[in-house]
């Protein structure tokens, strides 16, 4: 379509510079008054239908705000958004404006247009002014070639040191886990299985039913959209989610390195200290021990942390980048003295050179009073390195690193300054002040991109919420001018942390604050126990107890002292001056929050649980490593400032006490490198040779994992009924059941509503006081499900009992699996008693036991939904999914919807949109149920868990996930130096 | 301002704040070592309860001779049966009981099931007794109704030339059940033809002879584990020593190998009366009271003995750091320990199975053949809590005296009540700790119902003897051990995860 030009006259009007004395025109503020006066007069000047047209410009205007959004100018955007609603109720001014025209027009249209401009001379114009103005700008910021060279050498040096760590944390690591390097799926530990795919997740996540057993209500679950993006981009790479985990576990300590060395680089520029950091990182004893107990959040947390931090110090502006020196640094004009300095040595003899030199060391020339000079100093920083970096510098804020050094382009042009180059090149290098600190402009993207990190952090973890986003809301109460910015990293971590803390507010409501504890520490794998720590481990950054790995004393103590080093160094970083202090400050306080956080771990019974190779059965804490791993960034945080600060105080050509300050700071480097390399050489050593049974599990528990189940199993579950496997083995202390809808346990099963309601309900003393009388705790079976699960066992080990069939099949149990043990006693009876059940039909004997399939009397398999008419008989209706959507064909009468699962009030069916009845399942089994009376129509039969609140929620955490992924994009990334 | 003010409060400012720090990370460190940590507290297993079903027990048949002697004497047998609950039927070998104590004058073997009406099953205590009072099959056997297992350990036992083990397993279920025999002797394990496999048909009786292993070896000891059912074995012994009567002996299956075993019963007489010592022309027994041990693992085990016996425990004389070998079987004398009733604690590194062979030695016979005749009596291990809520048949009459020998091994006294069948005598019992006991019993009572709290560490057993006259007089000797007790085995642990 032809466009008037008039438009873009009103557009260009603005970019021409007012005449007014403000220095700084800021074109954005009248973007809704221009953009509205565009389009009012192309509206005007059109010729298409007034409606359509004013439909497209409110169209164009949300494409419009979008790409704002994207481009980081949200108040564009809004703008943008404005603009075209006023413009949308304009309609009245538009057709007056036409009508006017319409008077006014004496000849036709088409004779007029003739002499528009044509749009795409527009376009062209338009195009070539763009990019004149990005060449300008790229002129502008680019920099000399002493100062490319320079970058590029620091940029090598700076690999080469990465690599190197690299290098050798991998080798560390590799040597460790060599056992579960190369192998198909990993188990053992706390580790679940993670089968299901993307989609399967996708829908789990924002599902308030947990389908584990006989399933769960619970709230959602935004740890499992979290994991469905990287299983998604997995399957298409052909990869599941069993193989993305195996992969995050063996590379979790190398990518913790890498982590850490960029989150150190926003401290610190220092190569040495930057490996330092990462090495203390990525070989810490709770990521190590983490990994080897297959603690999938923990280690998620861990990996995620640094990156997370480093997009905050970004989004603040507090992160430092590498200054190199221009080459007029510590130039200036030269001096009078200096020029009849140089006269003289123009005009002097030999002789009198000879004599000059024994008193030249006398007059110094930077003695001389800076204000008797007769030309300004040109870009002299303070003499002292340590001192130039803001302690005294007012202009403390994060945001404008140019205000602190001149930019590269007012001094890109050496030649044409008079430069006095009149010192020996000793001298030189004692004035060549050190790189004074330059810190990051501050970037909402960064800011995007610390809410997505720290929404993973807290979707693992829900309960680190409570550390992030108050120390969130700190930060905007420090930093000011990042307040607004930092609202993007907030927005979505409360979002992400919104679920989990409302049902904990509701458990609080119910039962007490202890339960909503509770609830927010457990973490989601399989429960297994680990010996806490004490306080004081806690701060030297073990998450277990030393003596428990270490039983000799001695060896103990050693570890303890080794890890005393991170704390000590940090200690010394809470006296640092200027922003490294504040830095250390902030670390400290991260630190106190990470420490409260393991210090309530370790003192809340969370789960009922095994020991780390999976026997026995008792009562298992919280990880204490999650509130470690923040307290241990923080001590880092810390250190490195601390580092820092002595190292910039004792430069390496320093003289005095200073040469032997820096002499005793290296060797407290050296020590303090060899303790990470120490302790992770150890844990690798023991890791290697693990058996991972017994106290070894607790160092290593990963273990190659088979299939658990017969394949025939697998194919029940996966099938239209999606039956359940009902696992049976011989333990010491009795028989372990076991219900299973995928192979193995999986995530579903061990999320924090699952393992709280049955501590609670099975467990219910150990959620009283902790009582310090010995003996076991009992098992009680208040929920009707679990009771009457364990008595058909029961029944059906004993044998010979024609009921058990179909009790399990209420159950929606399809397979039954023994787990064999050679000459165990409880398993040749359970054997015996199933094989003289009827109803279990012998499937097949496989490694890993023996499966009979439940074959029921009333209907013809086990099925998670059934139809059950009058007459007793029972049909399958399809339900894989946690939400069932079918087509139902009509029946001869009112027939009960069966589910599967236990009975809850927000279950709700429809049939072709009308609500269903709730009814209590008939039969003497399986009234624990979820049932609906169904008319004898057909229809679409459509049955969801949920309330219209979750559904909102849900909706809201996806929005504000997309938005915040959108400004995340990095698009127009402004170029910044380094 | 002035400047160096400015620094001042800075320093200052920046000294309290970490000190401020310092001192919150320093309160919570106190507050964290004032505060007990939570540590890991066991979980029990739900017990439910099993469905009431009936209660099945095999009777072992008398020893039928499988060592082919001629000089066969006659054989006085008894078969006693005790209802434990008089609201329940018994059937024995498809007939209806009709009293609640029945005396059959046979040793023919056969199933005895119990069915209770009620909610909880019940069961019956009964023995078959067999005396032969001269012979080459002279000896007294005395072995209890057991119920059927799925796996099974007997340690005892003898392929040696002049010797013969029947090994008898009993299918009382309805399918067929495949057995598997591994049988371990004085070297290792042995090979059994067919790899040890033996199918029992539903309801019948199926007799292996250990000869079969065709090892000769005269340390023997097995296990059974049935695939598809359960099965109740029996081992019959017979030896002679050339013409001499060397014992027979009828064995029901011990507790599975464990690092910590107690063998209750173990009644030391003088030497010159159990085979030790030759007689003053010097005849000599060839069989001595000893331990057998047995190690079915694949390491090498190391085993201490002890006798706990009435003034406490005291370790076996150079038996206190004795190696097996992995699959070997290993006895140790008993020589030289002071008459008395004991019961012998083996501890080890790795699961061992034990027994003690008893014996009781007679004249010289033939005359000339430098060799005593004697009986032999075989007491298999307990579990180390077999006497809570168990049952134990004291055989009595025809000239049988049966002794309960109780034996405490556990660090601490440990109560139990002794009841019988009938339930017309109870007594409670006390026994110290790292005692053994030997209670008066009326002579009324032929069944033992014991009960006692969860936990206790406290066995079992019954030593029949029978005084013997005619052409080979002396002491003959049995011992019953105890039988789990039907009711206590009607709930299921289970562990719902």
């Amino acid at each position: 379509a032809q466009q008037p030009h008039a438009p873009h006259r009103a557009d260009a009007g603005p970019d021409s510079a007012p005449t007014t004395a403000v220095s700084d025109p800021d074109p954005d503020r009248s973007f809704r008054a221009r953009r509205i006066a565009q389009l009012t007069a192309w509206a005007t000047f059109s010729a298409q239908p007034v409606p359509l047209l004013l439909a497209w410009i409110v169209l164009l205007g949300v494409a419009r705000a979008a790409w704002r959004l994207l481009t980081k100018t949200p108040a564009l955007a809004r703008d943008e958004m404005a603009a075209a609603l006023a413009v949308a109720r304009r309609g009245t001014i538009i057709r007056r404006g036409r009508r006017r025209l319409a008077a006014h027009q004496s000849v036709r249209r088409a004779v007029l247009a003739e002499l528009y401009v044509r749009p795409a001379d527009i376009r062209a114009t338009r195009r070539d002014r763009r990019r004149q103005e990005r060449e300008r700008v790229a002129r502008a910021a680019a920099r000399s070639e002493l100062e490319q060279r320079e970058l590029a050498a620091l940029t090598r040096r700076r690999r080469l040191v990465l690599v190197a760590t690299l290098l050798v944390v991998t080798a560390i690591a590799g040597f460790g886990l060599s056992q579960v390097l190369f192998v198909r799926t990993l188990t053992g530990g706390a580790l679940p299985g993670l089968g299901a795919s993307w989609r399967e997740l996708w829908d789990a996540a924002w599902s308030t039913w947990a389908a584990s057993g006989d399933g769960y209500p619970a709230a959602l679950t935004p740890l499992f959209a979290v994991l469905a993006v990287p299983v998604a981009i997995g399957s298409w790479l052909g990869l599941d989610g069993d193989a993305l985990v195996h992969l995050l576990l063996i590379l979790a300590i190398p990518l913790a390195a890498l982590g850490a060395w960029y989150a150190a680089g926003t401290v610190t520029r220092r190569h040495a200290l930057r490996a330092w950091a990462a090495c203390v990182w990525a070989l810490a004893p709770t990521l190590m021990l983490a990994v080897g107990q297959g603690r999938l959040t923990a280690v998620m947390v861990h990996v995620t942390l640094p990156w997370a931090l480093t997009a905050l110090s970004r989004a603040v502006g507090a992160d430092r980048r590498d200054v190199v020196l221009s080459g007029l640094v510590g130039a200036h004009h030269a001096t009078a003295q200096e020029k009849a300095e140089l006269d003289r040595f123009a005009s002097a003899r030999m002789e009198d050179l000879a004599v000059l030199a024994d008193d030249d060391a006398a007059p110094e020339p930077q003695d001389e009073d800076p204000a008797s000079m007769p030309h300004d100093v040109v870009a002299e920083p303070s003499p002292d390195g340590a001192g130039a970096d803001g302690s005294d510098n007012p202009d403390d804020s994060a945001e404008d690193s140019g205000q602190e050094w001149p930019e590269p382009a007012d001094t890109a042009t050496p030649a044409l300054v008079d430069v006095a180059d009149a010192e020996t090149p000793t001298q030189a290098a004692a004035r060549i002040p050190a790189p004074p600190e330059a810190y990051g402009p501050g970037s909402p993207t960064a800011a995007a991109v610390a809410g997505l990190l720290f929404s993973l952090i807290v979707a693992a973890a829900p309960v680190t919420a409570a550390l992030v986003v108050v120390g969130l809301i700190l930060l905007c109460l420090l930093v000011r001018r990042s307040a607004l910015r930092l609202l993007l990293t907030l927005v979505p971590v409360v979002a992400t942390a919104a679920p989990a803390w409302w049902r904990a507010g509701s458990l609080a409501r119910a039962d007490g604050a202890t339960d909503a504890a509770r609830y927010l520490l457990t973490d989601t794998g399989l429960p297994i126990v680990s010996a806490p720590p004490s306080t004081i481990e806690t701060i030297l950054g073990m998450p277990v107890d030393v003596e428990s790995l270490l039983t000799d004393p001695a060896l103990a103590l050693a570890a303890k002292v080794l890890l005393a080093v991170v704390p000590a160094a940090a200690v010394c970083g809470l006296f640092t001056s200027g922003r490294r202090g504040h830095r250390a400050r902030a670390g400290f306080l991260m630190t106190l929050g990470g420490l409260a956080l393991a210090a309530v771990s370790t003192r809340v019974i969370t789960a009922v649980g095994t020991q780390a190779d999976g026997s026995g059965s008792l009562t298992v804490t919280s990880w204490a490593g999650t509130g470690i791993s923040f307290a241990l960034a923080g001590l880092l945080t810390a250190a490195v400032a601390a580092g820092d600060a002595a190292y910039a105080a004792l430069p390496a050509h320093a003289t005095g006490w200073r040469r032997w300050g820096r002499a005793g700071l290296v060797g407290i480097s050296v020590i303090a490198a060899a303790v990470p390399l120490t302790v992770g050489g150890a844990w690798a050593l023991r890791a290697h040779g693990s058996t991972t049974t017994g106290a070894d599990a607790a160092i290593l528990a990963l273990r190659p994992a088979g299939t658990q189940i017969p394949v025939i199993a697998s194919e029940i579950q996966s099938s239209a009924a999606s039956g359940r496997v009902l696992v049976l083995t011989s333990t010491e202390s009795g028989l372990l059941v076991r219900v299973w809808r995928g192979d193995g346990a999986q995530l579903t099963d061990v999320v924090p509503d699952v393992l709280f309601a049955q501590l609670t309900e099975r467990v219910p003393a150990a959620t009283h006081a902790p009582s310090i009388a010995d003996g076991a705790l009992p098992t009680e079976l208040a929920d009707p499900a679990d009771a009457e699960l364990t008595d058909l066992v029961v029944r059906a080990i004993t044998g010979q009992d024609e009921d058990v069939a179909d009790g399990l099949a209420a159950h929606d149990i399809a397979v039954v699996v023994l787990t064999d043990a050679s000459g165990d006693d409880l398993t040749a009876s359970a054997r015996a008693g199933l094989e003289a059940t009827p109803g279990l039909e012998q499937l097949a004997r496989t490694a890993s036991g023996t499966s009979w399939r439940v074959s029921p009397e009333g209907a013809v398999e086990s099925a998670r939904a059934t139809l059950v008419a009058a007459s007793g008989n029972a049909v399958t209706v399809p339900a894989s999914a946690p939400m069932l959507r079918t087509t139902l064909d009509a029946g001869t009468a009112e027939r009960v919807l069966v589910l599967a699962e236990r009975a809850d009030g927000a279950w709700h069916a429809t049939l072709n949109g009308e609500t269903l009845e709730t009814v209590a399942p008939a039969g003497s089994v399986g009234r624990w149920r979820q049932a609906f009376t169904v008319p004898a129509d057909s229809g679409e039969l459509v049955v969801t868990h949920g309330s219209l609140h979750s559904n909102l929620v849900a909706r809201c955490i996806q929005i504000v996930w997309v938005i915040t992924a959108l400004i995340a994009l990095p698009l127009r990334r402004q170029r910044s130096t380094v | 301002m002035s400047t160096p003010r400015r620094r001042l409060l800075a320093l200052t400012a920046r000294i309290a704040s970490a000190c401020l720090i310092l001192a919150a990370v320093l309160a919570l460190t106190w507050w964290g070592t004032g505060t007990p940590r939570a540590t890991g507290q066991d979980v029990a297993a739900t017990s439910v309860p099993a469905p009431a079903a009936d209660v099945v027990y095999a009777c072992p048949a008398a020893p039928n001779n499988t060592i082919d002697g001629v000089d066969l004497a006659e054989t006085t047998a008894a078969t006693t049966i005790t209802v434990l609950d008089a609201a329940s039927t018994l059937t024995y070998d498809s007939q209806e009981l009709e009293e609640a104590h029945t005396t059959l004058n046979a040793a023919d073997g056969g199933i005895l099931a119990v069915e209770t009406p009620g909610t909880t099953s019940a069961g019956a205590i009964g023995t078959v007794t067999t005396l032969t009072a001269a012979g080459d099959l002279r000896g007294l056997t005395a072995a209890p109704c057991v119920p059927p297992a799925a796996v099974s350990w007997i340690v005892g036992g003898s392929a040696a030339v002049g010797s013969s083990s029947e090994l008898r397993l009993t299918n009382p279920g309805v399918t067929t059940v495949t057995a598997t025999i591994h049988l371990y002797g004085s070297t290792g394990e042995l090979a059994l033809p067919s790899g040890g496999e033996v199918s029992v048909r539903a309801g019948e009786t199926v007799g292996v002879l250990l000869e079969a292993a065709g090892a000769l070896d005269n340390r023997l000891a097995l296990s059974i584990e049935a695939d598809g059912g359960s099965i109740i074995p029996v081992l019959v012994t017979e030896s002679l020593d050339g013409e001499t009567p060397a014992g027979v002996d009828t064995l029901t299956a011990g507790a599975a190998p464990a690092t910590e075993l107690t063998v209750p019963g173990v009644v030391v007489v003088d030497p010159a009366d159990q085979g030790e010592t030759n007689s003053d022309n010097g005849a000599a027994s060839s069989d001595a009271p000893a331990v057998r041990v047995v190690n079915p693992g694949t390491d090498p085990a190391t085993v201490a003995i002890s006798l706990i016996g009435a003034d406490g425990e005291q370790a076996l004389a150079g038996a206190t750091d004795v190696t097996i070998d992995p699959g070997a079987v290993f006895d140790i004398s008993l020589a030289g320990v002071a008459p008395g009733a004991y019961g012998v604690r083996v501890t080890s590194d790795t699961p061992v199975g034990a027994a003690v062979k008893l014996v009781r030695s007679a004249g010289e016979y033939p005359e000339r053949s430098g060799a005593l005749a004697h009986d032999t009596a075989w007491v298999q291990t307990s579990a180390v809590d077999a006497a809570a809520d168990s049952t134990l048949a004291l055989p009595r009459g025809d000239g049988l005296t049966s002794t309960l020998v109780v034996t405490n091994s556990s660090n601490a006294s440990a109560d139990v009540t002794l009841t019988s069948a009938d339930g017309e005598w109870s007594t409670d019992l006390t026994v110290p700790a790292t005692t053994t006991l030997t209670p008066d019993i009326p002579d009324k009572v032929s069944g033992l119902v014991i009960t006692g709290a969860d936990a206790q560490q406290v066995s079992a057993a019954a030593v029949v003897t029978a005084e013997v006259e005619g052409e080979v007089p002396g002491t003959l000797i049995a011992v019953v051990p105890t039988v789990p007790d039907a009711a206590a085995q009607s709930s299921r642990s289970l562990l719902l995860r």
